[in-house]
Order: structure tokens, then C-alpha cells, then sequence
């Protein structure tokens, strides 16, 4: 082996826990399968999909996307260079990203609560069913995110960042990442891409 | 700001840029079968820039990336066969 390819393996490295990886990829796949009983069952109900996606409020959607990027933005930021960071600014970075994910919950059951005064809820069509049941199952994962950010931000220790603590930020951060892109899919899927 | 923040700075900055555009697309032709199937293919990269550039999988082992990178292509080919 040369000095080379040594260097090129240490460099080629997942960060975080592969466990939470794992977590990530089968928790990816299952939104997927969601994904594709979404479209199937739009195929066959192209109107009505039409006419029920006119009744979300696509800019509290598009607000919602910029919360959620701007949250994974600083928490990329904290990660970025964490071994030289002071502790403090680590933990402001992810305490305002946990504040955008509590923006975000906020906006969603505002949302909700909009729908469901105006006489719409899951029963009311497949769209509605679909819509109440992804964005809910997202929002659940956005809601244990905060959980991990805040534990984050609450560690106490010295100005460097430990190892294994390095390891548990990196492995927030994936996770964190994870409920970022599913909702990049989630958000045109419901909110925008229909036609007659 | 460091080269690596700088270059998450540029990326978050591609993101809200792709999503504006998104919400510009269906405010003017909405429902209209081309605009969708860009607007899915914009997501897609947006997801790209997400795994490449804050989930640092660029770095990653090859088996990683390609298996986000596998997971990306059946969504999005999951996604457009509506259309």
C-alpha cells in the first residue's frame, strides 16, 4: 500500500456513527415507498389532487423550506470546523438551528389548524389523507431533531470538543441533514407539482 | 469564514435561490405538466448539494455515496413516471 492511497482512505471517512447511517438510509427508503403510494394512487385521481393541493397555502410551504435549509445550513456550519471552534460558538449555531426546527413545528400545526377550522382532514380525500400523514410523520422526525439539537446544545465540558463528542455532533448533524432532504422531496410532491 | 464554511455558504445560498425559483415556476404556470417535472428535477438537486455539501458525503466511503446516491435516483425516478 502506498503512502498515497494510506492517506486517501484516512481521508474517505463518514461522518458520525455508521449506526445512525443505517437509521438514515432505511428511514430514507421508507419515505420513498410513501413517495410511490402518493403518485400511484395520483395517477388515478389527477383532478382531484389538482383541485385539493390548491387549498394549502404554498407560501407558508415555501417559508417552511427556508426555515428547514437555514437550520441545516448552521448546523453544517457547526460541523464544519468543530475541532477548532470554541464550544460556545458550536452551541449557538445549533441552538438557533433547534429555534428554526421550532419555527418550522410552529408554522406546520398553524397549517393544520388552518385546514382542519376550514373543514378539511385526513378522511376528507386520498390527497388530504396522504398530505395529513407525510407531513405528520416529517413532522415527528422534525420534533426528535430539536430533542437531539437541544441535548447537543445542554453539553457541558471544556473549550475543545472530545472525540466521542465530535462523533455524537456529527451524527446529530446527519440525522438533522436527513429531515432537511426528505422534506426538499416532500415539499414539491404536496405542495407543487400537479396539473389537470 | 473558513474555505469549507464559505463553500456550505454558497451552497445554502444555491438552495434558497432553487427553491425561490420553485415558487416563482408554480405562481406562473401552475399545472402545467413541464413545470412539474422541473420543479421534481430541481428538488433532486437541491437533495444532491444537501448530501454532498452539509452531510459531507463528497468524503465519504464509495459504498455511502452510492447508496444516498441510489436511494436520490429511484425517488426522483419514483417521483416523475407520474408525469
Amino acid at each position: 500500500m502506498t503512502a498515497s492511497s494510506v492517506s486517501s482512505s484516512a481521508a474517505r471517512s463518514l461522518p458520525g456513527e455508521q449506526g445512525v447511517w443505517v437509521f438514515i438510509l432505511i428511514d430514507m427508503s421508507f419515505f420513498c415507498v410513501i413517495f410511490a403510494s402518493f403518485v400511484h394512487e395520483r395517477a388515478g385521481g389527477a383532478e382531484l389532487f389538482f383541485r385539493s393541493q390548491r387549498s394549502l397555502d404554498v407560501h407558508l410551504g415555501l417559508i417552511n423550506t427556508v426555515v428547514l435549509l437555514t437550520s441545516s445550513w448552521l448546523v453544517a456550519l457547526a460541523t464544519d470546523t468543530a475541532p477548532g471552534k470554541p464550544r460556545g460558538k458550536i452551541r449557538s449555531l445549533l441552538g438557533i438551528a433547534a429555534l428554526c426546527g421550532a419555527v418550522f413545528a410552529a408554522i406546520k400545526i398553524a397549517e393544520y389548524t388552518t385546514l382542519i377550522r376550514a373543514g378539511i382532514s385526513p378522511v376528507t380525500n386520498d390527497f388530504f389523507m396522504f398530505y395529513f400523514f407525510i407531513s405528520f410523520i416529517h413532522l415527528v422526525h422534525v420534533l426528535a431533531g430539536i430533542v437531539v439539537l437541544t441535548m447537543m446544545v445542554r453539553k457541558r465540558g471544556g473549550e475543545a470538543l472530545l472525540v466521542s463528542e465530535r462523533n455524537s455532533l456529527d451524527s446529530a448533524a446527519s440525522y438533522w441533514h436527513m429531515v432537511d432532504l426528505i422534506w426538499v422531496m416532500i415539499f414539491p410532491m404536496l405542495y407543487l407539482v400537479s396539473w389537470r | 469564514m473558513t474555505r469549507g464554511g464559505r463553500q456550505i455558504t454558497v451552497a445554502w445560498g444555491y438552495l434558497v435561490a432553487a427553491t425561490a425559483l420553485c415558487g416563482w415556476l408554480i405562481e406562473t404556470h401552475r399545472g402545467v405538466r413541464w413545470t412539474a417535472v422541473v420543479v421534481t428535477l430541481i428538488a433532486s438537486s437541491k437533495v444532491y448539494v444537501i448530501t454532498n455539501r452539509f452531510m459531507k458525503l463528497n468524503v465519504a466511503p464509495l459504498f455511502w455515496r452510492a447508496a444516498v446516491g441510489i436511494w436520490l435516483l429511484i425517488a426522483t425516478a419514483v417521483v416523475l413516471p407520474g408525469f
